[in-house]
């Protein structure tokens, strides 16, 4: 295996939106919002960015297709630009796209942006997307509450999990993010809710009900990345670098063969122990002081403990209800509110992941601040648990 | 009606199908012994008789077409329709046929160029395999209240077919809390959704509970 991008990539500066239902600006103010805030930031002059990325997911819905809605609305400086594209790990990918030309050596200063306007069509929850001409024939016209709700039948089945304990720890997964959204003030959702108020909220999709499911909001992240050379150069003692971003896309196994359970992501799983390697982190559950996951539901989040290697088999249930990932648990877990209560923007949340964990490692998170994180970790699931993309990233504070 | 007829028919019996209305179009049949044979098939009875009765007038009507609920956003989806797609997938779709690796064996659904297995992975090695007579077990679930159906909640999962194999089917003729992991189905050929703005219904494959037919 190649040695990886371990500490070859510094993070500048980030900026990232208040999300939420923004009536009030279109896409391209709510990325000059970041922008603007990961510039200062970084403090560089913007002009030196060489080269950047833009995340969109939904372009029939936001901002449509290619490079320009970014270099339109920032006015770059005639620097090459990418759209890049993969369902809920897009922000990511914008990010991924940056840190390898980086530390490939291509360009100093690179710029990773990811946005999505979903609110301005009036849909509640993600809105319809095409599935191309075939699987259209064939695949149940699902939704994604639906879709991840199937983790939830399995898993129960395969553990010998009775449904009202499984429903309790899934409680108390929302419970907890709402818990930590009240205190991010620029999260969609910040009022605290409680484990009967979940449990007796209206079912979307069995065993779902609305409390299990994240918002859907309006958004953008970004980051400014360079070379440790450079953030030297620019007085930097101490930074936070990028220690491993694996992705792993589904193949078709999950959809076609018989190997899959329906109760894990194996995609996860693999993306997991490739970023462990990258990283050098040989123990996550005693090294990972911080994690945002893909909490698009409260049982998806469950499932990931034990796909992250956080949990035992079959043991997230009872970690979650011990408190393992509260705020003062052992791997804290959506610090800001995660999916659940900061919102998801698609393009925009895998970079919304990454600021948080540099806000904690930064030590700026203000309220909701960790005492001395050092490493921290983000994930990404794209699609629906029988057909995804996964991607694990791991950032660490950094002597430079 | 031919379906109809063809189940009670006795062997050399003949057959007429006229069709009209602008014009006239008119098959002649003749059935062979095959008709006096075992089934493979449920017969148009057997269908019937295995219905789900729908009590609501409301949901008759708007099945009907008389009555226009609001459906939601969900419901205006352009349920685009393409037709080569369906001409080049037609045994897939129609008549549920996967594929079976003939280097490995896995049989697999939709059946593809590459073998799904992650230790074959071998290319052009798959055979047709018929679907349709196979049973099946649920392996996920769920009941969408979110999804748009003309009827609610929309049932659908992940379903093992004996042989091996995963589809993610809708499924049929399941009450809201029948469906259970590790349950028993069959697979019955239902309208899947229709094309409204070009016309076109488009059918495929569901998973029903696995009673007598």
């Amino acid at each position: 295996m190649a040695s990886g991008i371990r500490d070859k990539v510094v993070i500048l500066g980030m900026g990232c939106s208040r999300f939420g239902e923004r009536w009030d600006c279109g896409a391209d103010d709510l990325m000059i919002e970041a922008f603007e805030e990961a510039v200062a930031d970084a403090g560089i002059d913007r002009d030196r960015l060489e080269a950047a990325w833009l995340g969109v997911f939904y372009d029939e819905q936001n901002v449509s297709k290619s490079a320009l809605p970014l270099a339109m609305a920032l006015r770059l400086p005639d620097i090459p630009v990418t759209r890049v594209e993969n369902l809920c790990a897009t922000g990511t990918e914008a990010l991924r796209g940056a840190a390898y030309a980086v530390a490939a050596g291509a360009c100093d200063f690179a710029l990773a942006m990811g946005v999505e306007k979903l609110k301005d069509t009036g849909f509640g929850g993600l809105p319809e997307r095409t599935k191309g001409t075939f699987e259209d024939l064939w695949q149940p016209g699902f939704t994604p509450p639906g879709a991840f709700a199937q983790l939830a039948a399995s898993y129960a089945a395969k553990h010998g999990i009775e449904m009202p304990l499984l429903k309790r720890a899934m409680a108390h997964v929302s419970v907890k993010s709402h818990e930590n959204g009240a205190r991010t003030p620029r999260a969609h959702l910040r009022r605290r809710i409680t484990e009967q108020q979940v449990l007796e909220a209206p079912m979307v999709a069995w065993p779902l009900g609305v409390y299990d499911c994240c918002g859907v909001s309006d958004g953008a992240a970004c980051a400014i990345v360079t070379t440790p050379e450079k953030a030297r150069e620019l007085g930097r003692r101490e930074g936070v670098t990028i220690k491993a971003m694996q992705l792993v896309p589904s193949n078709g196994v999950e959809l076609s063969h018989s190997a899959w359970d329906g109760a894990h992501t194996p995609t996860t799983r693999l993306a997991a122990r490739r970023a462990y390697a990258e990283a050098g982190v040989r123990d996550p559950r005693a090294e990972v002081s911080v994690m945002e996951v893909h909490d698009c539901f409260s049982i998806t989040e469950l499932v990931l403990m034990e796909d992250l290697a956080m949990s035992g088999e079959g043991r997230a249930p009872a970690d979650i209800l011990d408190g393992a990932f509260d705020f003062d648990g052992r791997n804290p877990c959506q610090t800001d509110g995660g999916l659940k209560c900061f919102g998801h923007p698609v393009g925009a949340s895998g970079l919304r992941m990454a600021y948080e964990v540099y806000a904690q490692l930064s030590g700026r998170a203000g309220e909701r601040q960790l005492p001395s994180p050092s490493l921290g970790l983000t994930h990404n699931l794209g699609g629906i648990p029988n057909r995804n993309i996964a991607s694990v990233s791991l950032f660490g504070l950094q002597r430079l | 009606m031919l379906a109809q007829v063809l189940d009670s028919a006795a062997p050399e019996a003949w057959i007429l199908v006229v069709g009209f209305g602008q014009g006239v179009d008119a098959l002649l049949f003749r059935a062979t012994a095959a008709v006096a044979g075992p089934r493979t098939v449920a017969t148009v009875a057997a269908t019937l008789a295995a219905r789900t009765e729908e009590t609501s007038y409301t949901r008759f009507l708007a099945h009907c077409g008389l009555l226009s609920p609001d459906f939601g956003m969900r419901a205006e989806r352009d349920n685009r329709t393409a037709q080569s797609v369906l001409w080049r997938k037609r045994d897939a779709i129609t008549a549920f046929t996967g594929g079976r690796c003939r280097a490995c064996g896995t049989v697999q659904f939709p059946p593809s160029r590459v073998c799904v297995n992650p230790a074959c992975r071998q290319t052009d090695t798959q055979v047709p395999h018929r679907l349709a007579d196979s049973a099946g077990r649920i392996k996920t679930f769920t009941e969408d209240w979110l999804a748009y159906s003309a009827r609610p909640p929309l049932i659908y999962g992940n379903v093992e077919f004996s042989e091996g194999g995963n589809a993610f089917i809708e499924f049929t003729d399941f009450a809201p809390g029948e469906a259970r992991v590790g349950a028993a189905v069959r697979f019955v050929f239902r309208l899947k959704d229709v094309d409204r703005v070009r016309g076109f219904r488009r059918y495929f494959w569901k998973a029903a509970p696995a009673r007598k037919h």
